[in-house]
């Protein structure tokens, strides 16, 4: 008897407990959600100009994807012959589509090579035993130290020189220049790999370059996924350092700028942010659904790639 | 417990040093400043006009009743302590009791120093200012600590000046190494030069002579050709461009415009120098100096090693005498049947060796590369034997060349050698896999290959490796003598590689891919990384020494060097807004703000992992997915959102004056937006730190769990006996590079804040403004280029010292090979 009831109490307590967490989870996750909830809210709001000052829009419509899409902008209500209000447009002075198709262009390029040179790098740092290592280990360690937009005017100056500002070939090369440098993760991974199968291989008379490529690459995927995954969201999301070689403040190239810089234009710019407020929702919103499918697909590679790397 | 005492410890003194940090910028802080404090506003919904009586009151008497409460916390430990006979109440009893000082201390010099002004109205003038406190506050300080350190530990001291002792060490070894590499280079050349012959010697003078001698054509063609390019490009524009590299540039733009009577025109516009550009190709030129050292440099060991390899010879040979040496050197060791933490007994080990090396010059080089076949057997040895073995071998690096043939000795006679046990194993393996069923520890262990190396390997005392190279056998079923073919086969195929030629082009080439493939691998990121971050580096460090900046921006005004003005002048207070006291102010601010952005992040999102990993708690995925999403939208829309909800007329401010609610000024309050920024920083960092720490608490053997629910430990216990020290073991390193991270973040405060609330007693800066964000300021809006480079050269420094201080500390980053 006095067993069951230590068991019920254990049970009750543990009931408890699970409720007690069930609320601080659904709590934290509304908080969590809640600011994207109201992003995707917003954008879907046809109230122009709301500046988003209640949480809930009142009128409903895709009319800011629309517009964003046909690079179009709400002029405003004009009454018609009738005497009833028609909705007029005017040409928008932003080009999303083409930022999306420029970022999009950066992004891939960047994501193929700097995945390819972090890759080199850490396996070289990994697997490899050569005399400067520790050397140049200790000194991209320090490198990372300094603070690194410090070096975006000289290279905006050396871009320059070679006729690069302004052009996304220039920035994809600022983003891919250093891309080597993050190494950590990738190669706590491969540290992790167990180095006897390079040494079966070796065996069997394979050279480095087969053991690379052939061996250590396809067990190495969860990291792969993870570089891939970073180095893609790198120059998606990068505003500071696109904005600097791109941005200018000449309206008239904003064909050639990047989604970051050109939404917080829209939000942030001088005279537009009212106007353009939920096309900048609705772009935020399809910038987001790349990496959100992404990050759906390949969640679990990514977490066990990043704690295959990190726990070194 | 050990490491929670360890890293307590460890934050405790971090706390202290923010904290004395604080209280030194008190004057600038003005945190607590009850006329202005917003706080009445928040909590009751309208501001209260404060009597200055009550000001005066609450001043003096909220310091001592805070020591009060805390002087009672500690006494109620302390008695716990005394009749539960518990050293852990001891230990909670006295951070209570340095809680407690170093509160009196810390509200004593902010009240006071922030209501300075109040004070004087109510008489109290003989009150001499802000110093009187913190002088006070940092004796009770020290008196907290000394007596929390006496009453618990005093080994923790000795630790602590220890570590400011090595950290001294190091850093002067640093520096005498780059010396004595500097003298090393220079002695290793001549020391060459005298042991190379006629080729080799000509080959100072006339790159790629001794690669020509001995048939390395297209070597010797690259040499040589590198040499003409070099001397010609020189001439040519070099020595021009260092020359511009030191004036940098001192003809001046001439707008014209005057009339010129010489012409009957008007005088055209002359472009002057440009100091930008002058610095810019100065630097390229210098790279471009150090690659041809370096080229030249290889010219004299290629040189060097051709010459060598002629003696070397007879060693191709030598491989077939291996069986003997190989005897003779385990004979060798067995003679030297000592203790080798001996201190007599290394000295002898060392001359010995020594002996045994020089009196057999044609084994030097087989003696070495026999080391590393016991190098496997005495690297968990003793340290100092190995730190020998390294030695050895990193003196003989020029047979690199061999290694890779070494290797695969190695790994061959590791076969050989434990192929017999192999059966053994195998029932080893099997007993195992009896005995995890009859104790229904879980099969699944099985699977786990390392889980079996490891088994092998500490049975038999061996290493991993050659353990692990026994189990691939035994699973592919090998047999003793198939691998002794192999061995043979393998050594019959490979032993015309060692005929002592130098090797020529194509066959150097086909290195790239073996031996040298790390050359081959590090190419481009090197380069990249030479041209993309190496080279603006050195320009930006360069630029903190001259006047680039307002008055001096090419390309039509020149800038020039100033030597180290940059650095005094930023210790220089003039007026009120000055640099000095804006640097202070930030520094403190980011300390502030990477301290908490860091641990609160760490600790919020292993909380949040441990609940969702909770066995009891279902949807996992749907939970953790609902964090992840916030990872998917990229961080500057998120802040730039939060930005907008959280503005003065944003939808929160609107909904609550829409009720009858004042506002809150979120982002326009000092110490308000300061909270708002770590909060939202929080909210952006919580799902990554979730995502990581989640993979680790599912690492953790559950073994221990269960073991220590055995003994009766309940879940907080578990988790600061187990889940805490592990978790701060493995992801320290992770820890220090968050931290620094933090201090150059960027993002949040940038979009977020912008900095503001603007502060007119800073210096183009504004209350939430880290120094990285000051710096953008500085740079981008205000062009004060040599004054940003300057301040990101200071940020550089206290970064390097904080990573240096934390890392040496970290168990996990000294032990790099612990997983291979």
């Amino acid at each position: 008897m006095e067993r069951v009831g230590e068991k019920m109490s254990m049970r009750t307590r543990r009931i408890i407990v699970d409720v007690i967490l069930y609320v601080i989870l659904s709590v934290l996750a509304i908080i969590w959600i809640l600011p994207i909830v109201w992003l995707v809210l917003q954008s879907f709001s046809a109230e122009y100009g709301g500046e988003g000052s209640s949480l809930i829009p009142t009128n409903w419509g895709i009319y800011s994807y629309v517009e964003l899409l046909s690079n179009r902008v709400f002029k405003g209500y004009f009454p018609g012959q009738n005497g009833e209000l028609i909705p007029l447009w005017d040409v928008s002075q932003y080009n999303y589509v083409q930022w999306f198709l420029n970022t999009l262009l950066v992004a891939v390029i960047t994501t193929i090579i700097s995945t390819l040179l972090v890759l080199f790098t850490s396996y070289a740092f990994s697997r490899l035993r050569f005399k400067s290592r520790k050397t140049m280990m200790k000194t991209i360690m320090v490198l990372g130290m300094f603070p690194g937009f410090l070096s975006m005017i000289i290279l905006y100056q050396i871009l320059d020189l070679v006729g690069l500002t302004y052009s996304l070939f220039g920035l994809i090369l600022c983003y891919v220049g250093g891309a080597g440098m993050g190494y950590y993760v990738c190669k706590g991974f491969f540290d992790t790999v167990s180095k006897s199968i390079d040494e079966a291989a070796m065996l069997d008379g394979a050279n480095k370059l087969q053991i690379f490529y052939k061996i250590t690459l396809p067990l190495a995927k969860p990291i792969i996924v993870y570089t891939v995954i970073t180095s893609f969201m790198g120059p998606w999301c990068d505003y500071i350092l696109s904005s600097y070689l791109l941005g200018g403040s000449i309206l008239t190239e904003q064909s050639g700028w990047t989604i970051a810089i050109g939404l917080y234009d829209m939000l942030m710019g001088q005279s537009t942010n009212v106007m353009y407020y939920t096309q900048f929702c609705a772009g935020a919103v399809l910038i987001a659904i790349p990496i959100s499918i992404l990050f759906i697909f390949v969640q679990k590679y990514y977490v066990s790639g990043i704690t295959g790397g990190s726990v070194k | 417990m050990k490491t929670i005492k360890k890293y307590l410890s460890l934050i405790g003194s971090f706390i202290s040093l923010v904290l004395l940090i604080l209280v030194l910028f008190t004057e600038n802080l003005k945190i607590i400043n009850l006329r202005s404090f917003n706080g009445f506003e928040l909590l009751f919904g309208k501001n209260i006009e404060l009597n200055s009586l009550v000001i005066a009151v609450f001043t003096f008497s909220f310091p001592i009743l805070l020591f009060v409460l805390f002087l009672l916390v500690s006494f109620v430990f302390y008695l716990l302590a005394f009749f539960k006979k518990n050293k852990h109440f001891q230990f909670y009893a006295s951070v209570f009791l340095l809680l407690g000082f170093f509160n009196t201390f810390i509200s004593y010099s902010f009240v006071l120093g922030n209501n300075y002004d109040e004070l004087i109205t109510l008489g109290y003038s003989s009150y001499q200012g802000g110093f009187a406190p913190v002088l006070v506050g940092i004796l009770s300080l020290l008196f907290g600590a000394y007596s929390t350190v006496l009453s618990y530990e005093k080994e923790i001291v000795w630790a602590f000046l220890n570590f400011f002792k090595k950290i001294g060490i190091k850093i002067a070894r640093f520096f005498v190494g780059i010396a004595l590499g500097f003298v090393n280079f220079f002695v290793k050349k001549y020391e060459q030069f005298l042991e190379d012959d006629k080729d080799g010697r000509v080959s100072y003078l006339v790159m790629g002579w001794s690669s020509f001698k001995n048939k390395q054509y297209v070597n010797a063609v690259l040499y040589f050709l590198s040499e003409i390019i070099f001397i010609v490009f020189m001439i040519v524009y070099g020595f021009f461009a260092l020359g511009m590299f030191f004036t940098l540039g001192d003809k001046v733009y001439n707008p014209g415009g005057q009339w010129d009577p010489e012409l009957n025109d008007f005088a055209p516009a002359i472009p002057g120098d440009n100091s930008m550009t002058a610095l810019l190709f100065g630097i390229i030129v210098l790279l471009f100096i150090f690659a041809f050292i370096y080229i030249y440099n290889r010219n004299l060991n290629t040189a060097n090693h051709n010459n060598r390899l002629k003696y070397f010879v007879e060693y191709s040979h030598a491989y077939k005498e291996r069986e003997v040496l190989l005897k003779k050197d385990s004979q060798f060791f067995l003679a030297l049947d000592f203790d080798l933490n001996d201190k007599d007994a290394k000295k002898l080990y060392l001359q010995k060796r020594k002996e045994f090396i020089l009196a057999n010059n044609f084994d030097k080089l087989t003696n070495i590369l026999i080391s590393r076949v016991k190098f496997n057997i005495l690297i968990d040895y003793d340290n100092y034997a190995r730190k020998l073995l390294l030695h050895e071998i990193k003196f003989h690096e020029v047979f690199d060349k061999y290694n890779l043939f070494y290797n695969r000795k190695i790994v061959f006679s590791n076969a050989i050698k434990l192929v017999e046990k192999h059966e053994e194993i195998l029932l080893l393996i099997k007993g195992e896999h009896q005995y995890c069923l009859t104790n229904d520890i879980g099969p699944d262990k099985l699977k786990d290959k390392r889980e079996q190396v490891a088994i092998v390997s500490a049975y038999y005392h061996i290493h991993d490796t050659t353990a692990n190279q026994v189990i691939l056998n035994a699973q592919k079923g090998y047999s003793k003598a198939e691998i002794e073919g192999q061995y043979n086969e393998y050594l019959a195929k490979h032993l015309g590689e060692f005929d002592g030629r130098p090797k020529n082009f194509k066959e150097s080439m086909a290195t790239l891919l073996n031996e040298n493939f790390s050359t081959t691998i590090l190419f481009l990121p090197v380069a990249m990384a030479v041209i993309f971050v190496i080279l603006p580096l050195l320009f930006t460090i360069l630029v903190a020494f001259t006047n680039y900046g307002p008055g001096h921006i090419p390309t039509n005004e020149l800038f020039d060097w100033v030597g180290l003005n940059n650095f005094f002048s930023f210790f220089k207070s003039n007026g009120a807004s000055s640099q000095a006291k804006t640097i202070g102010t930030l520094l403190v601010w980011t300390i502030i703000w990477a301290f908490f952005a860091t641990f609160l992040n760490y600790i919020l999102g292993m909380l949040l992992a441990i609940i969702i990993n909770r066995k009891t708690i279902k949807w996992k995925k749907f939970w953790r997915t609902m964090f992840v999403i916030s990872i998917a939208v990229p961080q500057f829309v998120t802040l730039l959102i939060m930005n907008r909800i959280l503005s003065d007329n944003g939808p929160i401010n609107q909904t609550l004056i829409k009720y009858g609610y004042n506002m809150i000024p979120f982002l326009s309050d000092p110490f308000l937006a300061k909270v708002v920024v770590i909060l939202v920083n929080c909210w952006v960092g919580v799902p990554y730190t979730m995502l990581i720490t989640s993979g680790i608490l599912m690492n953790i053997p559950a073994d221990l769990y269960e073991a220590a629910s055995i003994d009766g430990a309940g879940p907080t216990k578990q988790f600061l006996k187990i889940t805490l020290p592990y978790m701060l073991f493995v992801t320290g390193p992770y820890l220090i590079t968050q931290f620094i991270g933090n201090i150059n973040n960027f993002n949040v405060i940038y979009f977020l804040t912008g900095g503001g609330p603007s502060n007119a007693a800073l210096d183009h800066a504004g209350d939430t403004d880290l120094l990285i964000t000051w710096l953008y300021k500085l740079t981008v809006n205000e062009q004060q280029y040599s004054m940003a480079s300057t301040l990101g050269i200071f940020i550089f420094a206290a970064c390097s010292i904080i990573s240096l201080v934390l890392y040496a500390r970290s168990g996990s980053a000294n032990s790099e090979e612990a997983f291979s």
